[in-house]
């Protein structure tokens, strides 16, 4: 026996205290592992070991290799059937220890819930204790990977393009977000748990940038995990926070769709490497830092569409919020809202959509867009109430690949939905309406929707579900 | 302590899938099976007239079914069909005007009754004499030898199928142990699972477990192939149908979990070895043969190797490593044959499967298949040098010989999970032995104390 004296003197107590101290069962695999020795060397120290058994009073679970009339034969035995299992074998290929721990194993699956953990983080490598060496095998790089994402990320985005062209504003909006969440919808799909991949996944830009991304994000990340739960206090930002979640859900993957997901994907990725100061800031501090976090972003003046995107609509959020509080009755639903809010894009002049449009797609102008302010939100929002025959309905997709599998694709589709599913919201609506001044939009289609609303009883409106539209 | 510790290399294999006639893409399921018997009856008949010719003498006469005459010896060819009474018939049972007695459930669905038939394109005949209807299968091609008589039945004298089809021989891999490592019915997921010994059965493989004997076995491991259901038969779950949405749409389908350990076990082999992962009868994928490789998104970690040393492949599979051809299915049409048969003996079915030249005679009668229409791709065109049936209760093998000297081994995988056992396969020379797992010493210990 070569190696020094010392390293084995000092395995060996280092083992003493995993079985004496820890009370945890050794395997071989696990102290090849704590150790960072091989397979084979392990098993030599658990001999030498357990040659001091009886001193140490524990037990040891033999594993027996060897020949029988059948084949090969590998045995876990218990050291009081160890000779036994040997007599059984024509030839003993090897008897080593697999196992010392300090009592007596009723159950063998232990020893495999010794290992799993270990197992399980070391996965690809496992093997590398062994005595076997494998050249042949190449795995995909993280590159790779990314590489594929991108390249499947970009005939997503244009599969999207085609399917959205019906939602003429909308669809512009949805396809610049798409890359981004579509990006991290392939991250799930790959499932790697690696918060590394996920952190290449999203980094599209130079390494040298990555870091003011994942701040940016961290930063935008704040203000969304905390809204929701201040919205209890004040309702408005809740719903117009949740508009803006669906609006990014014109995206293919639907995992991704909802930012709120994502976002958290994000934030378990990202502690790790960003230096995020704490994630549980105390959401009493909500308002100040959305103030600080606008402030951030105008100090930043990154040239960063996602991030412009986000906080530009935050800071609508915040505008709107503060300017719709009055006219809200508490009666509204949340569906009605964030029809309101989706049409706020989709609707209203031309000029005031190509202006959002330019506040996302230049990102020097953010610093200036606040503000826009109150009026023409309000006025968006009227019109979005009148033009309701568009809803939002996860639909899925069933096609065949190239392969001959059937792949079922979910992804929200805007689709025109009968008069009566917004008969109700229509009534309630129309008091509104009809004191504000009517946009051109909205006379093409308020007409039906005032019929209908008119005549329809209930029974009709039973009907009109079967109707197709 | 470095003295004793040798390390081995393991060699990477040639493989090639050869599976290509199983995969079914954008095909309509609309058709009838008609058109798969008639394929099957054209393609085979030339063979089995050669095979006739060959056992009963060139001289011999083959008759169409039309053409028989009473009292003369000929000799006819066709598609045997077993008319079963017993057989389960979703019209018998929703037939109103003939009151079923619900039947027991039953493993077989033989019984003295049951009458063989022989079709050819044009009309069929029923048979006496013989011929054992327990020994046949339906959709087998044969050839008889034998009378027609009074009555109108065929009085067989004696009858063969097409025989071994030809084989390419097998490489000279002399001085070289080459194994290929099948297992079958891990069972991930189910009470049976075994899952410590599937963990051993990988530190096997990879050369953590035993000693340098046993490393130096593992190193020659050049391929795996996981002969299908690697997911147990409880993860499919049918309770789940009928249950209400609203009380499950929260709860995982409990294949998730199976599948994501499955490619936890997975992960750890791949680096090291080339895996094959075949479909089974519980296993996600589609439910008729052929069944479609599974999808490697399933596979998360795995799938890093995909194309690589991990591949997901239909089943039946048939595949090439290092020029020895590997042919067989997840274990179905081997148990369906045992359910419509009177033998046990998995070596025979095997060896009839193979004799008759098809991979599942019996689909798509009493085996699921799908309605090919143009081609029978289970019909076996070149004869295997290693010939497999997984999930089986016992590991068997077994070495037949052809007349043209074809040498082909007949592999009864068994279940992981009912024996442990996984089945080293010798390239070299086509030997095979199993190589079982035991960790279970609960039982011997409270017999001892």
């Amino acid at each position: 026996m070569h190696g020094s004296e010392h390293d084995m003197d000092m395995y060996l107590c280092t083992l003493d205290e995993l079985v004496e101290d820890d009370k945890k069962i050794v395997t071989y695999k696990c102290l090849s592992q704590e150790l960072a020795i091989s397979a084979s060397k392990s098993k030599e120290l658990l001999k030498l070991y357990s040659k001091n058994a009886e001193k140490n009073n524990v037990s040891i679970i033999y594993c027996v290799t060897g020949r029988t009339k059948t084949g090969i034969r590998v045995v876990l035995v218990q050291d009081s059937q160890l000779e036994n299992a040997k007599s059984k074998m024509h030839k003993v290929f090897s008897c080593e220890p697999y196992s010392v721990q300090k009592s007596k194993l009723t159950d063998p699956s232990a020893l495999y819930a010794a290992d799993y953990e270990m197992t399980k983080k070391l996965l690809y490598k496992c093997g590398s204790y062994g005595s076997v060496r494998f050249n042949g095998s190449t795995a995909l790089t993280d590159d790779e990977i990314n590489q594929a994402r991108t390249a499947l990320a970009t005939t997503a985005a244009a599969n999207e393009s085609e399917n959205t062209i019906k939602h003429e504003t909308t669809q512009q909006k949805s396809k610049k977000i798409s890359p981004k969440s579509s990006k991290t919808g392939i991250n799930n799909m790959f499932g790697t748990s690696s918060s590394k991949v996920i952190a290449n996944g999203t980094k599209i830009v130079k390494p040298a940038e990555q870091v003011e991304i994942k701040k940016e994000q961290t930063k935008n990340e704040k203000p969304v995990q905390s809204k929701p739960s201040v919205s209890t206090t004040n309702k408005k930002s809740k719903s117009h926070m949740q508009s803006f979640m669906t609006k990014g859900k014109g995206d293919l993957f639907a995992e991704s769709k909802s930012s709120k997901p994502s976002a958290q994907i994000k934030k378990e990725a990202t502690p790790p490497l960003a230096e995020e100061p704490s994630l549980d800031i105390n959401d009493d501090f909500e308002s100040p830092k959305v103030k600080v976090e606008q402030e951030q972003n105008e100090i930043v003046k990154k040239p960063e569409p996602e991030k412009s995107k986000k906080s530009t609509s935050k800071q609508k959020i915040k505008k709107n919020s503060g300017s719709k509080k009055q006219s809200r009755t508490n009666s509204e639903e949340l569906p009605a809202k964030k029809r309101r809010r989706i049409q706020e894009f989709s609707s209203s002049s031309e000029d005031e959509a190509m202006e959002e449009e330019e506040e996302e797609g230049s990102p020097d102008i953010i610093p200036a867009s606040p503000p826009p302010l109150p009026k023409p939100s309000r006025s968006c929002i009227k019109v979005g109430e009148k033009n309701p025959r568009k809803r939002r309905v996860l639909k899925s997709k069933t096609f065949v690949d190239a392969d001959g599998s059937m792949l079922t694709e979910k992804e929200w589709v805007e689709e025109a939905c009968s008069d009566n599913d917004y008969d109700k919201r229509d009534s309630d609506d129309k008091k509104v309406a009809k004191q504000t001044d009517e946009p051109k939009v909205q006379k093409k289609v308020s007409p039906v929707a005032e019929k209908s609303s008119l005549k329809k009883s209930k029974q009709s409106s039973l009907m009109g579900f079967f109707s197709k539209k | 302590m470095e003295t004793d510790e040798t390390i081995h290399t393991r060699q990477s294999c040639e493989r090639e899938n050869l599976s290509k006639r199983f995969t079914v893409i954008n095909e309509p399921y609309e058709r009838q099976y008609a058109h798969i018997y008639f394929v099957r009856s054209e393609i085979m008949r030339p063979k089995v007239i050669q095979a006739a010719q060959r056992k009963w003498g060139d001289g011999v006469k083959i008759n169409k079914l039309s053409e028989i005459e009473e009292g003369e010896k000929c000799c006819i060819v066709g598609t045997l069909f077993k008319q079963m009474e017993l057989q389960p018939s979703i019209l018998k049972e929703i037939s109103e005007e003939v009151h079923v007695q619900i039947q027991p459930e039953r493993k077989r669905f033989i019984s003295d009754d049951d009458k063989l038939i022989l079709e050819d394109t044009m009309q069929r005949i029923s048979l006496t004499g013989n011929i054992s209807a327990g020994d046949c299968f339906t959709g087998t091609v044969v050839a008889l030898l034998g009378k027609e008589t009074k009555s109108g039945h065929f009085n067989v004298e004696d009858f063969t199928y097409a025989g071994l089809p030809s084989q390419i021989p097998a490489p000279d891999l002399v001085g070289n142990d080459n194994y290929v490592l099948f297992v079958s019915g891990l069972g991930i997921g189910g009470k049976k699972e075994k899952t410590l010994q599937i963990q051993m059965l990988i530190d096997y493989i990879l050369g953590m477990l035993g000693g340098s004997e046993d490393h130096e076995v593992s190193s020659k491991i050049v391929h795996v192939i996981v002969a299908g259901n690697s997911l147990a038969g409880e993860t499919l779950d049918k309770e789940a149908q009928t249950k209400a949405r609203y009380l499950t749409y929260k709860s995982e389908a409990s294949t998730v979990q199976a599948i994501s350990d499955l490619d936890f076990f997975l992960s750890q082999l791949v680096p090291f070895v080339s895996v094959d992962l075949m479909g089974g009868e519980f296993d996600p994928t589609n439910h008729v043969l052929p069944q479609k490789p599974m999808h490697p998104c399933m596979f998360p970690s795995s799938r890093r190797f995909y194309d690589n040393t991990f591949h997901t492949v239909s089943n039946p599979y048939e595949c090439k490593i290092n020029g020895v051809y590997i042919l067989g299915t997840s274990g179905q049409n081997l148990d369906n044959l045992k359910s419509y048969s009177n033998v046990d003996d998995d070596i025979k079915l095997l060896s009839s499967m193979i004799e008759c030249q098809h991979v599942a005679p019996t689909a798509p009668d009493t085996l699921g298949c799908f309605p090919f229409y143009k081609s029978d791709p289970f019909i076996i065109e070149q004869c295997p040098h290693v010939f497999f049936s997984g999930n089986q209760s016992k590991y068997f093998s077994s070495v037949k010989k052809g007349a043209e000297g074809q040498k082909v081994l007949l592999l009864a995988v068994p279940a992981f999970t009912q024996t442990c056992s996984a089945v080293l396969v010798n390239l070299k020379d086509l030997t095979a032995e199993e190589i079982n797992f035991e960790a279970d010493w609960s039982q011997s210990n409270s017999s001892v104390g």
